[in-house]
């Protein structure tokens, strides 16, 4: 065999392998053919898997780290909206109200604790958890001092709850809005990465590598032997052929589930999160400039700010016609309509607030700003309870399509891997058998 | 031929596929972000000016008419016929001020001297003491207020100063008498400004306290926050050493925190005034003769009763002094 390919005696100038007989030619076939199927077994199976990995990391890591990030902000801004409607009601704060201001310290605690743990390692998120863990102490200890002095009937509580509130708008919620960024952008890398076209690349130059060696040996031995069919080298082409083109399909398949996670999993989350957080600022707002007495102008032009992104004011622009088109693939608009009537109700009982605050009924406009007038529901609780129904949905098609990205390409490297064994013992029986004949 | 065939078959396919799955995008991301980043933080409070400007004695106001008109029969064209015609007093009030003006943190409502005030003038105007809107001011907006009519008087701790008159400002005769002084945590050693030197202390940023405090050059550094009991909140948390107000306010402040105790003289006279408009002559006298009036039949001195009992100036009104 050695002898095949070593140069002449006598010829040692002109190095030139023996390739011109038909023997030494079909074994070079087999070795290129061997060698072709390695690095398609190799590469296809290592795209395959990279894929596999980035689809299940997607589902399974990021997103819920995205959930956390999304959930720490709501919590923080809940906070705030809750203990900004402290200020207006005067006397013993609500049970309920102080209920719901621990629920939100203990819900941004634990979500903290698992971005902490989990997060993206890179230096804004470290910073960002950095930020929060240190300055949320900081804050619960503003509200209590501001919470023991009001209880003494001692002015400076206010002042402590205006600090706190300073402490949670400029350094808090900065925070989990970069904390957000930073596992939203993640999530969409993670989702890319597994549905990048560069997979299906390195496949077809493999395929295609392979396919045409198979072929031309096929060509040659027929020549070579006068035989159409060499049966083991057809059964390898066919094998090949048919793992490529299901590997493609599984890879298209795959970002095709990929993009459905997309839009109608985790950006209706971030869009209708996002919705919360506005209206959670518009209501923060409103219980500011009522706390405020009249010098709340600042407070009432980033209530309409927050409207206006919310595009309450303008039904064709803003998040809620983001949700509604997002809405539009999965035909659950009626959610969001619910919700859009929610947010105008929001609205037009914040006017008749100011209506009354502005004709000096100044008891009146808080009762009705922190719904304390009986069977008249809470247009933010309802916001609130609307978004509840709404989220969980659009988690739960995420879940479902981000399980169908790493299911269609689960074991998929396997398949590969042995389609390309297989193409390789074929090539070497196919070859071996008419090599035989010229022992 | 045939494997060029294949194979172009093979991409030809590969590209079709590739092309119609559904692409990923940051939309989302690009429209929340907005949303999620919040409002943007308050500017900081502007500083007062330290140059003081001479007008003589300030305090010097308009004499009253002789008899005032009675409750609800206000003349027609003055400031406060038009008060009765809308049926409630608009007024420029604090909500932080133990004694003069506060939110009680039990009831929701404001109470203090000053809040008794603005209702004695309510029933002078409307004979009705709760027809009253009060409006809360900062301290930094409350001389933009007056003069840009939010409201018609503002009964706010205003000390009434030369440069508060040159800046529009008309002043009622004085309804107090305050002076400045400084309000220190009881284990201070310090016993009057110049001992505060190289320490922060801290005054409402447009007060006079703060533009006496620059002009004093004790070494002191000045600590500017935008309302009055934010100096509390600066002290208890060690920000700032002492915090220099009137007496009256500081007084105020120690009676939420027993750790404190005010120290010093009184370095600056602080008379109050009720703040109008001075393009508004009539108001300035109307409300000169409600003051004369509660002075006369004892109901300044129980409204002191009531509020101020134990502070420098609670036992006698201040003598008004008039120009014309």
């Amino acid at each position: 065999m050695t002898a095949a390919i070593a140069p002449r005696p006598g010829r040692v100038l002109r190095f030139r392998p023996r390739v011109d007989s038909t023997p030494a030619r079909l074994r070079l076939a087999l070795v290129l053919i061997v060698v072709a199927a390695t690095l398609f077994g190799v590469s296809v199976a290592t795209a395959a898997h990279s894929r596999f990995v980035a689809a299940r990391s997607a589902g399974e890591r990021t997103e819920p780290l995205v959930v956390q990030a999304v959930d720490l902000h709501s919590a923080l801004s809940d906070a705030d909206a809750t203990v900004s409607s402290t200020f207006v009601t005067g006397g013993e704060e609500p049970r309920v109200r102080r209920a719901r201001y621990l629920a939100d310290l203990r819900r941004a605690s634990g979500a903290l604790t698992v971005l902490g743990r989990e997060a993206d390692a890179s230096a804004r998120a470290r910073d960002a958890i950095a930020v929060i863990a240190r300055d949320l102490p900081r804050y619960a200890g503003l509200i209590e001092t501001a919470r023991a002095n009001n209880r003494q009937g001692f002015p400076v509580g206010a002042a402590y709850l205006r600090s706190a509130s300073d402490v949670m708008r400029e350094r808090l919620l900065p925070a989990a809005t970069t904390l957000y960024a930073v596992e939203a952008r993640a999530l969409n890398d993670a989702l890319r990465a597994s549905s990048s076209r560069r997979e299906l690349a390195v496949l077809a130059v493999c395929a295609v590598i392979l396919l045409v060696m198979l072929v031309a040996a096929q060509a040659h031995v027929a020549r070579a032997t006068r035989r159409v069919f060499n049966v083991p080298l057809v059964a390898a082409t066919v094998v090949v052929l048919a793992a490529s083109v299901w590997t493609a399909v599984a890879f298209v398949r795959q970002a095709d589930a990929a993009a459905r996670a997309q839009h109608e999993g985790s950006d209706p989350v971030e869009v209708l999160s996002a919705t919360r957080v506005l209206a959670l600022r518009a209501q923060a707002d409103e219980g500011l400039a009522l706390a405020s007495r009249g010098s709340g102008d600042d407070d009432l032009a980033d209530f309409d700010a927050a409207l206006r992104q919310l595009g309450v004011t303008q039904p064709e622009s803003g998040l809620i016609a983001e949700a509604r088109s997002l809405a539009r693939t999965t035909g659950s608009e009626e959610g969001v309509d619910d919700l859009a009537g929610r947010l105008a109700t929001l609205r037009t009982v914040h006017t008749r607030v100011l209506d009354l605050e502005r004709s000096g009924r100044y008891r009146a406009a808080a009762r009705l700003a922190v719904g304390a007038d009986g069977d008249e529901l809470r247009a933010a609780d309802g916001i609130s309870r609307a978004l509840d129904r709404l989220v969980p949905k659009s988690q739960r098609r995420f879940d479902d399509a981000a399980a169908d990205a790493s299911g269609a390409v689960r074991g998929l490297w396997l398949v590969v891997l042995i389609a390309a064994a297989a193409c390789a013992l074929l090539a070497f029986l196919g070859i071996r058998a008419r090599l035989e004949e010229y022992r | 031929m045939r494997t060029g065939t294949r194979a172009a078959l093979l991409v030809g396919v590969l590209a079709t596929l590739a092309s119609g799955c559904g692409s990923l995008t940051d939309d989302a991301l690009r429209t929340t972000l907005p949303a999620m980043s919040g409002r943007p933080a308050d500017e900081a409070p502007p500083s007062s000016s330290t140059k003081a400007v001479h007008c003589g004695d300030p305090t010097i106001s308009l004499r009253p008419p002789d008899r005032l008109p009675p409750p609800g029969a206000m003349p027609a064209g003055t400031t406060m016929r038009t008060i009765q015609e809308r049926g409630r007093l608009i007024a420029g009030v604090d909500q932080n001020t133990l004694r003069f003006a506060y939110l009680d943190p039990l009831t929701g409502r404001l109470e203090g001297f000053e809040i008794d005030l603005v209702r004695e003038l309510a029933r002078a105007i409307l004979g009705d003491p709760t027809a009253v809107q009060l409006r809360v001011l900062k301290s930094t907006e409350r001389e933009d207020a007056v003069l840009t009519h939010r409201v018609d008087l503002l009964v706010d701790a205003m000390t009434i100063t030369c440069e508060r008159r040159q800046k529009g400002l008309g002043f009622s005769v004085p309804y107090f008498e305050a002076g400045q002084r400084l309000l220190v945590r009881s284990s201070s050693t310090a016993r009057r400004l110049e001992d505060l030197a190289g320490e922060r202390v801290c005054a409402t940023a447009t007060s006079t306290s703060m533009t006496h405090l620059r002009a004093a050059h004790s070494g002191a550094i000045p600590y500017a926050v935008s309302q009055r009991t934010d100096c509390l909140v600066a002290l208890q948390e060690g920000a700032v050493t002492a915090i220099t107000s009137d007496d009256a306010i500081l007084l105020g402040l120690h009676a939420q925190d027993p750790y404190t105790k005010l120290i010093g003289p009184r370095f600056a006279p602080e008379p109050y005034g009720i703040a109008v408009d001075r393009n508004d002559p009539g108001l300035v006298r109307f409300v000169n003769g409600v003051l004369e009036r509660i002075r006369r039949d004892g109901t300044w001195q129980r409204m002191s009763d009531r509020w101020l009992r134990g502070l420098t100036g609670a036992a006698h009104p201040p003598v008004p002094r008039y120009g014309d």
